[in-house]
């Protein structure tokens, strides 16, 4: 018998539900008369509320997308070759050749390509700006891209960096007004950046709960549920959600229902994970191990800070005594460029991060994927694998790709988990 | 109580029998197509070497790439766990293995019961493993055996840059065309190898005492590149290849 009583999350099927209404909105976009934007995700669904409204525009999430390839096992080949029968490197990123052989074939899940009238993109990793300049020639539309030097931690920078985004965003929102003929409006923006708020200050607050023994969330569940973040942050339909999910984790945390029922190891899993190989997870549950987060999924669109003597902790950016909500678009706009705190791909924020995780959620190892298919996040990881070693902290590592199986070896991964599993004086509880 | 462990490798099964704390019988057999038979093929050998039938013996386990395609024993382990535990076992102050086969090659820190405490694998890159001594021997057209001596007579200190065996076959055959000597080509090979599990000792932290085990250990021209890129000395354990299959026995006995 199980040491802890397991359930299925309640909102999982809204999750789905909510996901296949978005693609559904992608591929749709055409005939309902909205206009069509991609990019990789970011604080740009803000500024296209602001123009046009929650319901006003469809966004095509160009990593959930390049991420939605990557687990489809077929497709993927086929866009992959596609890439590289073209001439591209192997080595950029795989989410982005996934997204570029989709376009060249003209091929989606769903049917075609959705191809969009815009591109927007904020260049937080050094490959995005290439990944939609690329498709904006080859599908002769405009594209703006906001540059984002030092990947979202404007905090650190102070001034002249909040300004220069600031700057970039005043250009945006006239760029998109000359090619949509839609005019910005203020309100709808302040409202967007306030839910953005909400939900990062949601998204910390539910992966802070799993601090609780049992682990309340898996990882594998983790990256699922956090895909209304990573598409929608900025809407109504994300605030709602990530409240049910946060009621949902503290009733789990309250009742101790756990996400693998023998947790008796809680691992950290980071870097993207092989979108294809999530089983991985599954296997590593045989032996009694729960991955309870790490920076590449804790650290998304949330609210994090440091307390002085350098713990991590969930923090509230909206709704706290004394809060005031933006009085106008450009304070609104500060607002934007202000906390995250997870600094999402700066190798320096991450290794901070990671010690933080690593000291307070119960944590007796991590494991990397060094991750082939993705530079953005593949910086510093082997600096962070240090730092934990020198925390005492057992870690292993195996290689493989995000998005493309030809950099995928299973029988190797797996048994590079077995000897971690061994050395960390586990066995299979069951085959 | 009498156990027995398999290794069943990439290129070769070993098997190793025990009985209170004895080595009784070894063997190594190459895998063919069947890793099953292979496996039933070298615990026979070994059991005859011993002078035990199967009757006699008490658990197998199998360790090595192929453990789980062996059907007949009680469990398995990984060569990780396996390694460490035979090398403590045959070599009792070691606290570092270093074990270099066919296609891997694999540091491994322990404490002083052979538990693991860290390790670090080369598994995609051949430069890391015996294949590409192999590769290079041929290249250079010498057995394994003289390839590994010659480069002990080498007279000059030669760099490889390639780290891949396709791009280092063709600096060797460059090399061969500028008329270097095949003693300071063969070197090169083995520091090229050398640097690469250096790296890898390093990042588990070394402790002496290190060992090292595994198929390329029987390479004098390897070991003594080793010995030379840690900056100390390396213990060889008499029969090498079968750390992995003592492990595996020892693991069984409990
Ligand atoms: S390299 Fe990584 S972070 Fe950058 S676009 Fe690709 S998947 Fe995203």
């Amino acid at each position: 018998m199980a040491k802890y009583p397991t359930k299925k999350f309640d909102c999982w099927q809204l999750a789905k539900e909510m996901q296949r209404k978005t693609f559904e909105g992608v591929m749709t976009a055409r005939e309902q008369g909205k206009i069509l934007i991609a990019g990789s995700s970011g604080f740009q669904g803000c500024f296209l509320t602001g123009l046009a409204g929650a319901d006003g525009f469809a966004f095509l999430s160009s990593e959930a997308y390049g991420g939605m390839l990557s687990a489809n096992t077929e497709l993927q080949k086929e866009c992959i070759r596609e890439v590289e029968r073209r001439g591209y490197s192997p080595d950029l990123c795989s989410y982005m050749r996934n997204y570029w052989g989709s376009a060249f074939l003209n091929r989606s899940p769903w049917g075609e390509f959705p191809h969009a009238d815009l591109y927007v993109q904020p260049a937080i990793c050094d490959t995005h700006a290439k990944w939609t300049t690329t498709m904006a020639e080859y599908h002769g539309i405009p594209c703006f891209v906001i540059d984002v030097t030092e990947a979202m931690d404007f905090d650190k920078q102070g001034g002249h960096h909040k300004q220069y985004f600031i700057d970039q965003g005043l250009e945006l929102i006239e760029w998109l007004e000359k090619h949509t003929g839609k005019e910005f409006d203020d309100e709808r923006f302040i409202e967007s950046v306030v839910n953005h708020q909400i939900t990062s200050d949601l998204w910390a607050e539910i992966c802070e709960m799993n601090k609780a023994v049992p682990c309340p969330m898996d990882q594998k569940s983790q990256y699922s549920l956090s895909n209304a973040i990573i598409r929608e942050h900025h809407s109504p339909g994300a605030v709602r959600f990530m409240t049910l999910l946060r009621d949902e984790m503290k009733d789990r945390v309250a009742q101790g229902i756990a996400a693998v029922g023998n947790e008796s190891c809680r691992l950290i899993h980071d870097n993207c994970p092989a979108w294809y190989a999530l089983h991985i997870f599954r296997y590593m549950e045989k032996y009694g191990v729960v991955c309870v987060g790490g920076h590449y999924g804790m650290a998304f669109t949330s609210s994090w800070a440091y307390t002085e003597d350098g713990r991590l902790k969930a923090i509230k950016t909206v709704g706290y005594p004394g809060w005031q909500r933006p009085s106008n678009w450009e304070v609104a706009l500060r607002v934007l460029v202000s906390g995250g705190g997870g600094g999402a791909l700066l190798p320096d924020a991450g290794r901070k991060f990671t010690l933080g995780v690593a000291r307070d959620w119960n944590i007796n190892g991590a494991l990397f994927h060094l991750n082939r298919g993705c530079e953005g996040w593949s910086r510093g990881r082997m600096e962070i694998i240090y730092a934990l070693r020198e925390m005492g902290l057992p870690t292993s590592t195996y290689e493989g790709s995000t998005g493309d199986m030809k950099d995928w070896n299973e029988a190797q991964v797996l048994n590079r988990i077995d000897s971690f599993m061994e050395s960390l004086d586990l066995s299979r509880l069951e085959d | 109580m009498i156990t027995a462990g398999i290794d069943a490798g990439n290129q070769t099964v070993k098997a190793v029998i025990l009985k209170d704390g004895a080595i009784l019988g070894h063997s190594i057999a190459f895998v063919g197509a069947d890793t099953e038979a292979s496996a039933q093929q070298a615990l026979d050998e070994a059991l005859k070497m011993a002078g035990l039938s199967r009757d006699e013996v008490g658990k197998v386990f199998s360790t090595g790439a192929g453990r789980k395609l062996v059907s007949f024993v009680a469990g398995n382990a990984t060569e990780t766990t396996c390694d460490a535990r035979g090398a403590v076992w045959l070599l009792p102050a070691t606290r570092t293995v270093i074990d270099v086969g066919a296609e891997e090659g694999r540091a491994v820190r322990c404490d002083a019961q052979g538990k693991v405490t860290d390790f670090s694998v080369n598994e995609k890159c051949g430069a890391g493993s015996g294949t590409f001594t192999e590769a290079m021997a041929r290249a250079l057209e010498v057995s394994l055996e003289d390839f590994g001596q010659m480069s002990l007579g080498s007279q000059q200190n030669i760099q490889m840059n390639a780290q891949c065996v396709v791009f280092a076959e063709s600096e060797v055959v460059s090399l061969i065309h500028a008329q270097t000597p095949k003693e300071d080509i063969a070197r090169a090979v083995h520091d090229a190898i050398a640097d690469r599990i250096t790296s890898l000792t390093h990042m588990v932290g070394m402790e002496k005492e290190v060992a090292l085990i595994g198929g390329v250990a029987r390479n004098p021209g390897f070991v003594d590149a080793l010995r030379r890129s840690l900056g100390c000395d390396i213990s060889v354990p008499d029969d090498p290849q079968i750390v992995g299959a003592l492990g595996a026995a020892l693991m069984a006995a409990g």
